[in-house]
């Protein structure tokens, strides 16, 4: 089964009511849990992690964001950041990656590859740049 | 014994309805936070705020990026 992994941008038009994608960003967030072919890097829990902060979000908010978080996306879901992944993150940095592709986005790529991923979840088409097909 | 995530209750499956609630839910709380997002924000939030904050640590605790990479 070709694997899917999701990209910042959608869970962030999930959570922003002033997104036009939130409905279909929604779905995608909750076929996380029911489905089995799509994953989330780490790379972008920790990006969500970081615009929470960076759009004001204080301790106690993001622990309720995260226990919620925690639910809808299962530890059996997240793909881990490893050696292998920074490799393949390094490699696109020399060749692929321009300046408009941003560490998050090229970290998250390369869990992709690295995991067998045939397409992205994302809105960015950035992503065909690096070797995996955006789809949404 | 149980595996740790399945004890915090974290593998067990949900249902659409509850998923959809929960993603309800955390936008709610959030408001309008994002409503100004732009692509980047992360990760110019990530070199504006916490790589310098990383360095002024350092530096009071009077070590400099080499003291600190031979800790």
């Amino acid at each position: 089964m070709p694997l899917q992994i999701v990209d910042t941008v959608v869970l962030i038009a999930a959570l922003n009511r002033n997104d036009p994608l939130y409905k279909r960003a929604t779905e995608h967030v909750v076929n996380i849990g029911l489905r089995q072919d799509i994953f989330v890097p780490s790379a972008t829990l920790l990006e969500l992690d970081l615009e929470l902060k960076a759009h004001g979000r204080d301790l106690e908010g993001r622990l309720e964001d995260h226990s919620r978080l925690q639910r809808l996306i299962p530890g059996s879901r997240a793909l881990p950041i490893t050696p292998g992944v920074l490799n393949r993150a390094t490699e696109l940095s020399m060749t692929a990656a321009t300046w408009r592709a941003s560490y998050f986005d090229t970290m998250i790529a390369a869990t992709g590859l690295e995991f067998g991923a045939d397409s992205a979840i994302t809105t960015d088409r950035k992503f065909s740049r690096l070797g995996i097909k955006p789809v949404f | 014994m149980e595996p740790k995530a399945q004890r915090a209750g974290e593998e067990k499956p949900l249902k659409r309805a509850e998923a959809e609630k929960l993603v309800s839910e955390i936008r709610d709380q959030i408001g309008d936070a994002f409503k100004d997002h732009r692509d980047g924000d992360a990760e110019e939030y990530f070199f504006r705020e916490i790589v310098p904050m990383k360095k002024v640590a350092r530096r009071k605790r009077g070590g400099g990026s080499r003291a600190a990479t031979n800790r």
